[in-house]
């Protein structure tokens, strides 16, 4: 479970972020939806330390994170499991090698020890005898799987996902949210879901947080969001002409 | 400010970058990389410029010495003294600047824009230390082996010179390249280039780390990098030829 109280983001004088309260639990997907520039990433981002939040506080099972000291919080965040919108694979490594690296890096375990983790993980997402591609040889799906497999190698308590599915075609789009949402569930993970795509909220929206222009304005699940009464969340959900027609044909 | 404001955060930054490896065995696989592709890398175009200098300055000696009154070994000394004090360790990473110095800069870039960067921070590594240190380390033990060459294929340079041209005896050539020679020179010269290799990786590492912006940036930096790197390198250039020369 992640707890967020009170998180602030000033850039200069513009307040990003105001006030931003959750709670997230483990086992269930939590998405963050809103528009372009309502502050998803800059949410995540602080949450995990990677910008420093102006003011707040973020607590992972109780423990919290801005209190502890460099060492403690490079402990925690062997716990994290990210994945940037971009996929932010290491270019200059192959699919095994990046996927491995975590491993590598804060395990002693033998090569054949992290290869059958590798391979599993790899398995796990769907890909299998890629070990040796690099990354630019991968099609924009391959890379967002690649990126889930690195991110869920140290059996991550909490996972991170940006706009997992950006990018992607639709049906491509639905295979990597059921994923995420399978290994959310099969792992226990407190998964938190950044999207800005319908599709994904009626599909695996266990707990959605609406934001707009860095304020949480409507909170509830996939079941309440089209009877939900807030009118900045009807307009960015009613803004794609087939949510429109689904909801006349409803009315 | 601009000036401050850098030289506070590349502080900082060297922070970072020296604290401790979390491998140890790792830190030094990817030292031993960063020596041979830094190494390799940069050989070829040391090897050619400095035969042709090399030969160039022996030349230019003997065109300028035709009076009789100075002894023809000079011509080989200043050979010698000129790769040896200055040619190689200063101009040599001078262009070490241009073409290690900005590739590091422009992976470094990249990595930062493309998030790669913040995926190594975030799984709890840290970025600085892990990418640049071997860089950093690398060059410092494998620049004095590629100067010590460049010094040597100078002076190799006069010798072809002398041979094809005939201005004058092998053995007069040969009488001046080992005239008067100070171990201490050679001290002095490792010194700086062991400084330099520490400023040609550093400084642009610094730059390409914090990259903000998208790949036209990258480029920016990459520029902005040599001319900071090659600026430091000439200033330290003088006052360590100050401190150990006067
Ligand atoms: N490093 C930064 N400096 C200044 N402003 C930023 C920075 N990062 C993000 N912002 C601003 O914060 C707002 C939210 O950005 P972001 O969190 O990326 O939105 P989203 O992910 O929802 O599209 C945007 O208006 C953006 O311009
Ligand atoms: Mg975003």
């Amino acid at each position: 479970m992640i707890r967020i109280e009170n998180l602030y983001k000033v850039y200069g004088d513009r307040e990003v972020i105001s006030d931003f309260n959750a709670v997230l639990d483990k086992g269930i997907n939590n998405l963050i939806i809103g528009a372009s520039g309502s502050g998803k990433t800059t949410i995540t981002k602080c949450v995990v330390g990677l910008t420093e939040p102006t003011k707040g506080r973020v607590l992972f099972d109780d423990v919290d994170f801005f209190s502890l000291g460099r060492k403690d919080r490079a402990e925690m965040r062997q716990l994290i499991g990210f994945m940037f919108q971009g996929g932010a694979l290491f270019d200059s490594m192959s699919v095994e090698e990046n996927v491995m690296f975590a491993l590598r890096v804060f395990t002693n375990r033998s090569y054949a020890e992290m290869k059958k983790r590798v391979d599993f993980c790899l398995d796990r997402v769907g890909l299998s005898g890629v070990n040796n591609l690099m990354p630019d040889e991968l099609s924009g799906g391959m890379v967002k799987r690649v990126a889930i497999a690195r991110a869920i190698v140290m059996n991550p308590s909490y996972l991170f996902c940006d706009e997992p599915n950006s990018g992607l075609d639709p049906q491509t789009a639905i295979l990597i949210d059921e994923l995420i949402s399978e290994i959310t569930h099969e792992y226990q993970i407190t998964t938190v879901i950044i999207t800005h795509d319908m599709n994904s909220v009626m599909d695996i929206g266990d707990h959605v947080i609406f934001l707009h222009q860095g304020q949480k304005w409507w909170e509830g699940s996939k079941k309440e969001i089209l009877d939900a009464k807030n009118e900045q969340l009807r307009e960015f959900i009613y803004a794609s002409s087939f949510m429109k027609s689904l909801k006349d044909l409803q009315e | 400010m601009n000036f401050l404001f850098h030289f506070g955060r590349y502080t900082l930054f060297l922070g970072k970058v020296f604290a401790r490896p979390q491998k140890r065995k790792l830190f030094w696989d990817s030292t031993f990389r960063e020596m041979v592709t830094l190494g390799l890398d940069s050989l070829p175009i040391v090897a050619i410029i400095s035969v042709f200098i090399g030969a160039v300055a022996t030349i230019q000696t003997a065109s300028n010495i035709d009076s009789g009154l100075i002894p023809l070994s000079t011509i080989g000394f200043a050979t010698r003294e000129s790769m040896l004090l200055e040619f190689s360790p200063t101009i040599i990473a001078l262009i070490l600047v241009g073409k290690v110095g900005s590739s590091i800069s422009s992976e470094l870039g990249t990595m930062r824009v493309s998030e790669q960067i913040d995926a190594m921070e975030i799984m709890g590594l840290n970025p600085a230390n892990f990418l640049v240190l071997p860089k950093v380390i690398g060059l410092m033990i494998i620049n004095p082996f590629i100067i010590s060459l460049s010094i040597f294929l100078g002076v190799v340079g006069g010798y072809l010179a002398t041979v094809s041209t005939g201005v004058i005896t092998v053995s007069e050539y040969e009488s001046g390249i080992t005239l008067d020679f100070y171990p201490f020179d050679y001290v002095y010269a490792m010194i700086k280039t062991v400084v330099f290799a520490f400023i040609i990786t550093s400084v642009p590492a610094y730059f390409g780390y914090f990259v903000e912006g998208g790949s036209v940036k990258v480029g920016k930096a990459s520029t902005i990098a040599v001319v900071y790197s090659s600026i430091v390198i000439l200033i330290l250039n003088y006052i360590i030829t100050q401190l150990l020369l006067l």
